[in-house]
């Protein structure tokens, strides 16, 4: 097996197995690495959650924290609105992370598969415009497209696909490079080498590009429900 | 290759992303935002005790200084009236015994005024009855007539007017 089948092989996206409902549904290897993930950062906020007191412990401050940020980066950006997408850019945040990070614990990057970022995306976009109609009802959302002149109209209108296809690209296009990177620099060098390179492509990288995700989505929110 | 293909199977990311949505606000967002909003509540609300307390005891000293403000004052004008009382008191007393003693040292001059008179003439008649007796000695009768006792008066006049 030469590296190009080698690396072939660790990209391709498999079907991790099939639910024998209607013909059987294919369930991808990335929904099975979602739902560790998934119950895994559930059991951590149960625990870091569970049992809280007006004094905080050390779990609850570390709740605490992370969730005052959340909340204060949203109404920092979107104001009174906070409330309603704290949770939800959090949570979007919280996978990206623990998605691009999840190689240290062993499993395959669900960001990898492309239909994972696509999906982030497509719920990005979905959010930003869906919250610009629901704010500013169906009228003000129309004008929204005509700001700030109704020149640009065709180009706001060109964003509703422009905008989920570079968000589902950037992060699709990192994490699948450090992936490869990683790949074959396992290869080359199976030992040490890859910590130091590991640390930055997969550690460093995977959390910017989450932070990129949630901080772009925040800001088209920001612009659309202002 | 299946590398680049976006088919069907983007379904299970809304359906992951939901269940986690769920999970997380129920466990984590929602738990801890109530937690911290009713912590900066009971902050605000304890700053806002307090400051009312801190008015409430303002009040009350300003009203305790403006009653020792005012006892003072009413100590001060009790203190006034009470000396000016004792001053008039002891003035009224004053000229009373003042008036006592003029009284008085005017009895004593005209008593002793009186008495002096009534020695001097007592001690005049005395004298000219001694006069009347060594002059009727000396003239070996008496001297005891109406005319002989005016001779000694007007002997004794002239003495007194010498002396």
């Amino acid at each position: 097996m030469n590296i190009k089948e080698e690396l072939m092989h660790a990209l391709e996206n498999k079907t991790a197995f099939e639910i024998p409902l209607f013909g059987g549904i294919p369930v991808p290897e990335s929904a099975v690495a979602s739902w560790i993930l998934i119950a895994g950062v559930t059991l951590v906020a149960i625990w870091l959650t569970h049992n809280m007191k007006k004094v905080p412990g050390r779990k609850q401050m570390v709740a605490e924290t992370l969730v005052g940020f959340m909340n204060n980066f949203c109404k920092e950006h979107l104001g009174h609105h906070w409330r309603t997408y704290a949770p939800i850019l959090g949570t979007m945040g919280i996978y990206l992370v623990l998605a691009n990070l999840s190689e240290f614990v062993g499993i395959k990057p669900p960001t990898k598969d492309l239909n994972v970022t696509a999906g982030m995306a497509v719920i990005s976009t979905v959010l930003v415009y869906g919250s610009s109609f629901m704010v500013k009802g169906l009228k003000g959302g129309l004008k929204k497209f005509a700001e700030p002149s109704p020149i640009v109209a065709p180009l706001n209108i060109l964003e509703i696909g422009i905008r989920p296809l570079s968000l589902c690209m950037r992060l699709f296009g990192n994490v699948f490079a450090s992936f490869v990177i990683m790949e074959l620099v396992k290869i080359i060098a199976p030992a040490i080498v890859p910590i130091p390179l590991s640390l930055y492509f997969d550690a460093f990288d995977g959390i910017i590009q989450a932070v990129v995700f949630v901080f772009l989505t925040t800001l088209f929110l920001s612009e659309a429900i202002e | 290759m299946s590398i680049l293909n976006i088919n069907a199977e983007i379904v299970w990311v809304f359906i992951n992303l939901a269940v986690l949505l769920v999970l997380m606000k129920h466990f984590l967002f929602g738990p801890v935002t109530r937690m911290l909003d009713q912590r900066s509540k009971e902050i605000a609300d304890t700053i806002q005790d307090a400051e009312n307390r801190l008015d409430e005891a303002n009040q009350t000293k300003q009203t305790y200084e403006s009653n020792l403000q005012n006892a003072k004052k009413e100590a001060q004008q009790i203190i006034e009236q009470a000396k000016k009382q004792a001053q008039a008191e002891y003035e009224a007393r004053m000229e009373q015994a003042r008036q006592d003693i003029d009284r008085l040292k005017q009895a004593a001059q005209q008593q002793a005024a009186a008495d002096r008179d009534a020695l001097l003439q007592q001690t005049r008649q005395e004298i000219a009855m001694l006069s009347l007796m060594a002059a009727s000695r000396v003239c070996a009768q008496r001297l005891d007539s109406q005319s002989d006792e005016a001779l000694v008066g007007a002997f004794l006049q002239e003495v007194e007017e010498r002396k």
